[in-house]
């Protein structure tokens, strides 16, 4: 059942399109990512979503759990920087953020143990960890009891000790039935937390679905890669029948069907030809679909 | 009126932690008032009679005192603001432009009469200067002086999209009217082209209001009609002010 759905929406900055007519919906309950590269249109996409941009053409509905249609749902915004008054303590940003909605609510008290932030409920803002930042920030998007939370690139630009932590919490809101939307273009943390991925590239969505049948769909395959102690032209590789060979930053890879005879063949002619210096064979990943989609190399 | 009355508490607090919002709302005013008043002290030369001539110079820092917290404070507050994206969040939330706008001038409102207060002992304890006048139609000219300006200051950081910018915006309108409004000169120092344009600016409105009650003890009816443009000119200002608020 949809939360959410979206079709032929359209957002130009001037004459410049943002968003060309992406449709897709958010079912209740789920975690879904806005996954792309800079530039893709995911923000945009959030912020009208959240209410905080109009958009050119295209509409948007909203349904409750019942399928009936609403006018808007309580949201929970998570921005990509932490943005609070920097001279307010953590106890200060949760009594006045509570009180800024019409029906205020006392329960986010039972999200204190998600969060790390009992010790720093008297420290103020501006001296609190980036890490700490963002979990208030994630506190301070429960205090309306939200239908749904936004997050944008909620993990971006934090240690990875932190990046799982917030992992957790969007994972045990998931637990507790919320829904969640979030951008990342950190691959694997849409693989990690995203039921289902929607894959934005300028603009526009190439694919919805879930990981695995994304990976199945696009790229059902065994990835080979390897590094060579003297490195030759791509094109090279056509005398061993490979074909869409890539170079990226020292590494060779390619995709093949399944592993059988033909690859030991195509790995034992280039052995004796080419110094292969380390070379490993694995299953093909969303990283990998993500760079055939959209062309462009992921985040890590 | 519960989530206006919870922002408004809440700026109250951010300000009383500002040490840049404690500077410009006391300091600055109180040192603009030793400093005028030594230098600027005695008026008469520069024809102005009356009781007190020492009074007109307390006018000209009071309506200082209303101008920097409506226009340069606000301005310079809510510019920064909106880039960091404070604001964008609380869109997010229940709070609506109303809201906003008038719990943001209601917090300049206290801010100014503290300053004026401040402004009031500083002038009667280190100069022996007591202002004439009716103390509520002084506190209403505050007040009706203190949304114009904090319009005007909330107006500039809503149309410029760079801090730097309105801030220079917000240095050049504030300057111009503390030397055209009187607030600072005698007006009988302008010539005649110049004291027509200065007649024209909200601030020397206000400035000849608020010195007919300090300096000659006039009341409001007998100036009714720059009354009712001031106020003409506030409420203008308030409109534009909520309808061009825009959150980041």
């Amino acid at each position: 059942m949809s939360i959410i759905s979206i079709s032929g929406l359209v957002k130009r900055y001037g004459k410049i399109p943002a968003l060309k007519g992406i449709s897709f919906d958010v079912r209740h309950g789920e975690i879904f990512a806005l996954l792309g590269p800079n530039g893709s249109g995911k923000t945009t996409t959030l912020e009208i979503l959240m209410g905080l941009r109009s958009f050119n053409e295209g509409e948007i509905r909203y349904f409750d759990a019942a399928g009936q249609q609403k006018v808007g749902l309580k949201i929970g915004p998570v921005f990509q920087t932490p943005v609070y008054y920097d001279n307010l303590t953590v106890r200060e940003l949760i009594k006045y953020y509570s009180q800024f909605y019409d029906t205020p609510s006392n329960h986010v008290d039972k999200y204190f143990d998600l969060v790390n932030l009992l010790d720093k409920l008297d420290c103020q803002y501006k001296d609190l960890s980036g890490g700490q930042k963002q979990q208030l920030s994630i506190l301070l998007s429960l205090v309306n009891d939200p239908d749904i939370l936004f997050f944008d690139e909620p993990s971006n630009a934090l240690d990875p000790q932190i990046r799982l932590k917030i992992w957790d919490i969007i994972r045990t809101l998931k637990s507790e039935g919320k829904t969640i939307i979030f951008t990342t273009h950190y691959i694997e943390e849409a693989e990690a937390l995203a039921d289902r991925v929607s894959i934005l590239s300028k603009g526009e969505i190439l694919v919805t679905d879930n990981p695995e049948n994304i990976i199945k769909l696009y790229n059902d395959s065994f990835k080979v890669e390897f590094t060579l102690e003297q490195p030759v032209d791509v094109e090279s590789f056509e005398q061993f029948g490979v074909v869409g060979m890539s170079f990226f930053d020292g590494v060779y890879s390619f995709s093949v069907d399944s592993i059988n005879g033909r690859l030991m063949q195509i790995v034992k002619d280039m052995s004796e030809k080419l110094s292969i210096s380390k070379i490993t064979i694995g299953k093909s990943s969303l990283e990998d679909v993500f760079v055939r989609l959209t062309g462009e190399k992921a985040a890590s | 009126m519960r989530q206006l009355a919870n922002f408004f508490i809440m700026q109250c607090i951010i300000a009383y932690r500002s040490k840049t919002a404690l500077f410009w709302s006391f300091l600055y005013p109180l040192a603009m008032l030793v400093l005028m008043l030594s230098v600027f002290g005695d008026a008469k030369g520069a024809g102005v009679t009356g009781d007190d001539p020492r009074l007109m110079t307390v006018t000209g820092v009071f309506v200082i005192t209303i101008m920097s917290g409506g226009i340069f404070a606000l301005t310079t507050v809510l510019a920064a603001d909106f880039q960091s994206g404070v604001y964008k969040r609380l869109k997010v939330t229940d709070l609506n432009r109303f809201h906003v706008t008038i719990g943001l001038m209601l917090r300049q409102l206290i801010i100014i009469v503290l300053g004026i207060m401040l402004v009031t002992a500083g002038a009667a304890v280190l100069f022996s200067v007591y202002p004439n006048g009716n103390f509520f139609s002084v506190l209403l000219l505050i007040f009706i002086g203190s949304v114009l300006f904090s319009s005007v200051g909330i107006i500039i950081a809503n149309l410029c999209s760079r801090p730097q910018t309105a801030i220079a915006i917000a240095n050049a309108i504030f300057l111009i009217m503390i030397f055209l409004s009187g607030s600072t000169f005698p007006k009988t120092f302008f010539p005649d082209w110049l004291a027509v344009i200065s007649q024209t600016l909200p601030a020397s409105y206000l400035f000849d209001l608020i010195e007919s009650q300090l300096f000659y003890g006039e009341s409001l009816l007998e100036n009714s009609q720059d009354f009712l443009v001031l106020s003409a000119m506030c409420l203008i200002a308030f409109g534009i002010s909520v309808k061009t608020f825009k959150w980041e």
